[in-house]
């Protein structure tokens, strides 16, 4: 019995592997684990792994997990790890019909995982990783205490998207060879030997020399939490320089690692979920038996539901429209140029690109980039979307624009630095003191400040000295005046809001919140503004 | 070794409970849970759970959303509040409340009042159970019917049927009989003990605002033992001020009248209530009144306490008079009486005078574990 249903599911695989490589996909091979209802929650709660390091907040998702199974019928659709081999799951109770979903499904993650940019440097044995981490924080636990461990990785958890998501993507030149570069002033290069003592003098040479010497002096001489210029990853930071022993250090770093492998995950989601859907649509109307297909379209209306708000359906309707106006030709100067809706409506020159360039921009892009190419003006009309703000004078969330550039700025927020305020470590001597201090780079969204308190804490926890954030707040400075109400009773009112630097310091008993001159905040507002509150609300 | 996993939920859970017990007194007086209607599971805001980050702050982030509305119309959802789930980006689920099952928070609540388990009457007579679905049937009632599959096999049976359709072509879908699934299920039988909660409340104007307020959180979690403690609960609702009436449960904590307070006639239809449809064989029945003391001249002496001790008293498990005063001493002397002429294990009474002292009513009552 068991043999004839591996025997099924085995031709079943082989047909779907068949299928996306006639497609032109190229993934990894996978290896597919059936399992049941509960072990299916118990890897979803892992984030796909058999093992994750003990803590509390895995059982939190565990117990999440089997709730939803049980009161509301609803399971993890597909659950597919970023390793080679590939390694997904199969609920024992699908029906063949779901199975070859979700194995088109899966070869589709696995080929992006396997081709794209953002996840090349990604290790592909995780799965040991997250083995010996587990192995690793349950001897410490055993060693120190549990409740002293797992307080200790609450705070880290705290931290655990403040790292540099493009660091492994930079070349870094080596130390040595810079030092050795500025042994000596660079030279004014010269045509003819005779000139080089005008053009070189020695004397200029000499002063030169002596100025990088004594700037190489201060260098060493430098406390070196003093950075050069800030740095985004403060998890990092916290590892090399915190006042922590060495099992706290070995846990912000394991943290550290296991966020790198998951931050490409959440850079292209709505690529990579859009994807898998894209492929699984397209290649299930050529896969599925006749019989079968209302069963498929069934399935894909469930996951698919919520519209331009849900990553799959949007990433879907993203890469068919890309697939359709690459085919058609809709791109380049002509179309941008082109202002007739009619003639743009009816537009196709069978260039015949389409596939072509979805697999282009599969191999280079992230969500960031997707998003701000290809949510184009006419994709946009077909969703009915729209931007909200809170008004705080009505205590709603009211419809602010229906326009394009607004909504767009909008999911662009959403996904740009994962979503997250961008925060980076300034020094490690703050004011000579050996305070730290942060930076939020400000544009225009302020901190949830009670949870920024929070978070201060517990780095506070780590550094053992006072923390200081420099950050920007809103502060009203006047009320809307009550008879334009009157005047447009259509839309709410707002106050008018100025802007004001704040250094935020925690000294491990105390806030302190100092203001700070517009000036002394120049270099944290980045000039971006994402509000979508119509002027004529405001005052 | 046990599981990894379930390590990690048992401590998450000793988390949860923790947190709870500890905030048991501010999750009532809030009255945050209650209000959460039916089902098995209430959503409790727990603040232990949410591992602070660096994030942007809700309100002024703003977002997108999607279907139809005007520029500058209120949108009915709180974005921040709907974090539970496929909210947020990154691994795992994000959450800022915890859904606990009913019957963990009941033990909880037992737990932490000491409440002692209750100890059903005999229960000779036994009812039938639930019905375990586990079967899809062609016939059965309309209640049972699954609407999604009926749908699909018409189509099915309609695209099979129908000349190919060109692309984009809309169809109709209309099931006929042939197309009907229904759940199909076994009663299985088994013996459970029944329980009929009887709630009374005075309606006059005295009583409305905040105290009506204080009742309902009351009931809520009086109720919630209850209900955990028995496989088959019913309720009835009675409000009265110079007349009882039985009412719903909606009408219960909204309505309020105008007239005088006769406290005899709730316990008289109390217990025409009982002798109608719970037979004290069959049910445990448990009466709870509140009202805020004052009853007409005389009534409690010559009509609620005979009513009490010779009527209603041999038949329910459990009286409980809650009297709420808020704040100022009550002129009201129902509670006073009533004590001094009734000595019966089975009246409880109690005094609420504001909100925090709801958590300290719920033991008087429950605690005798009848």
């Amino acid at each position: 019995m068991l043999a004839k249903k591996i025997r099924e599911l085995e031709e079943l695989r082989e047909q779907a592997r068949r299928l996306v490589e006639a497609a032109g996909l190229d993934p990894w091979p996978v290896i597919f684990g059936i399992v049941d209802h509960d072990q299916l929650n118990e890897y979803s709660a892992y984030d796909g792994f058999p093992e994750r390091f003990p803590h509390w907040s895995f059982g939190m998702s565990y117990d999440y997990f089997r709730k939803r199974s049980a009161y509301s019928g609803w399971w993890t659709y597909e659950l597919v790890l970023n390793t080679n081999p590939a390694i997904a799951y199969l609920r024992e109770s699908n029906t063949p019909i779901e199975n070859k979903g979700v194995m088109i499904h899966v070869y589709a993650h696995v080929d992006f995982f396997k081709n794209n940019y953002w996840f090349s440097k990604t290790p592909k044995d995780m799965i040991k990783v997250m083995h010996t981490h587990a192995e690793r924080v349950e001897e410490y636990m055993e060693r120190y205490g549990v409740e002293k461990v797992e307080s200790f990785i609450d705070k880290a958890l705290s931290l655990q998207y403040e790292i540099d998501q493009y660091a492994p993507f930079m070349k870094r030149t080596t130390k040595a060879g810079e030092e050795e570069r500025l042994q000596e002033p660079a030279r004014i290069p010269v045509k003819r030997d005779y000139m080089d003592r005008f053009i070189n003098p020695p004397r200029w040479l000499e002063e030169r020399r002596a100025k990088l010497q004594a700037a190489q002096e201060r260098a060493r001489l430098r406390d070196e939490t003093e950075l050069l210029k800030p740095d985004k990853d403060l998890l990092g930071f916290l590892a090399k320089y915190g006042r922590l022993e060495n099992w706290q250090r070995d846990i912000l770093a394991m943290i550290r690692e296991e966020s790198y492998y998951f931050v490409p995950q959440i850079q292209t989601k709505i690529m990579n979920e859009g994807w898998a859907m894209f492929w699984q649509s397209k290649l299930m109307t050529e896969f599925a038996q006749p019989h079968e297909f209302i069963d498929h379209a069934d399935m894909m209306s469930k996951v698919l539901a919520g519209g331009a708000l849900n990553p799959y359906a949007l990433g879907k309707l993203m890469w068919e429209d890309i697939k359709e106006r690459w085919d058609k030709g809709r791109f380049g100067r002509e179309w941008e140029l082109c202002k007739d809706p009619e003639k743009k409506r009816r537009w196709d020159t069978k260039a015949n690109l389409g596939t072509e360039k979805i697999f282009e921009v599969r191999r280079t892009y992230n969500d960031v980039m997707f998003l701000s190419e290809f949510f184009t003006p006419e994709l946009f009309e077909r969703l009915k979307l729209f931007a909200y703000e809170y008004i705080p004078e009505t205590g709603a969330y009211h419809i602010t624009s229906r326009d394009y550039e607004d909504v767009k700025k909008k999911l662009l927020l959403l996904h740009t630095n994962l979503g997250r305020p961008l925060i980076k470590v300034a020094t490690g001597n703050y004011g000579n003191r050996g305070e730290l201090l942060l930076l939020h780079f400000y544009n225009g969204v302020g901190l949830h400040l009670d949870e920024a308190k929070e978070v201060l804490k517990n780095i506070y926890a780590m550094w053992g000295r006072p923390v200081n954030l420099k950050t920007i707040i809103r502060r009203k400075v006047k009320d809307p005046d009550p008879t334009r109400n009157r005047i447009h009773p259509e839309h709410p009112m707002t106050s008018v809001y100025e802007e004001q630097g704040v250094l935020l310091r925690y000294d491990g008993e105390n806030f302190r919140e100092l203001a700070l001159s517009a000036h002394e905040v120049k270099d944290i507002r980045l000039d971006e503004d994402y509000s979508t509150v119509p002027k004529e609300w405001i005052g | 070794m046990a599981k990894r996993i379930l390590k990690d939920l048992e401590r998450f859970k000793r988390i949860v409970r923790g947190e709870i017990r500890k905030n048991l007194q501010e999750l009532i007086e809030t009255g945050s849970i209650v209000g959460q209607k039916g089902g098995d599971i209430v959503k409790v805001p727990i603040k232990a759970i949410r591992i602070p980050q660096f994030r942007y702050d809700p309100h002024e982030q703003g977002g997108i959303g999607v279907g139809a509305g005007e520029i500058g119309e209120p949108i009915q959802f709180d974005p921040s509040q709907d974090g539970s789930g496929q909210a947020g980006y990154g691994p795992g689920p994000h959450f800022r409340e915890v859904e606990i099952e009913v019957r963990e928070l009941a033990e909880i609540l037992g737990e932490e009042l000491e409440l002692p388990r209750i100890q059903p009457k005999g229960h000779r007579h036994v009812l039938s159970g639930d019905e375990e679905y586990e079967d899809v049937a062609t016939v059965g009632p309309q209640a049972l019917l699954l609407k999604r599959r009926a749908f699909r096999k018409g189509l099915l049976r309609q695209l099979l049927m129908s000349p190919p359709l060109a692309p984009h072509e809309t169809v109709v879908v209309t099931p006929i009989k042939e197309d009907m699934r229904y759940l199909y299920g076994q009663p299985s039988e088994k013996p459970e003990a029944n329980c009929v909660i009887i709630f009374m409340r005075d309606a006059s104007g005295s009583m409305s605002g905040e105290k009506t307020e204080i009742i309902r959180q009351e009931n809520w979690w009086i109720d919630l033992w209850l209900r955990t403690n028995y496989a088959n609960v019913e309720r009835v609702y009675i409000l009265h001020d110079y007349e009882a009436q039985e009412v719903s449960e909606e009408d219960f904590y909204s309505l309020s009248t105008g007239g005088g307070t006769r406290i005899s006639s709730a316990y008289e239809l109390c217990n025409r209530v009982i002798d109608r449809r719970y037979s004290p064989e069959h049910w445990n029945i448990y009466a709870f009144h509140f009202s805020d003391g004052e009853n007409w001249m005389g009534d409690t002496e010559n009509a609620c306490v005979p009513l009490l001790r010779d009527h209603l008293l041999p038949k329910v498990n459990l009286f409980c008079y809650g009297q709420v005063t808020l704040g100022r001493r009550s002129p009201g002397l129902h509670l006073v009486k009533l004590k001094e002429r009734i000595e019966d294990d089975r009246l409880v009474t109690s005094i609420i005078s504001d909100r925090e002292d709801i958590l300290r009513s719920i033991k008087d009552f429950l605690g005798k574990g009848r």
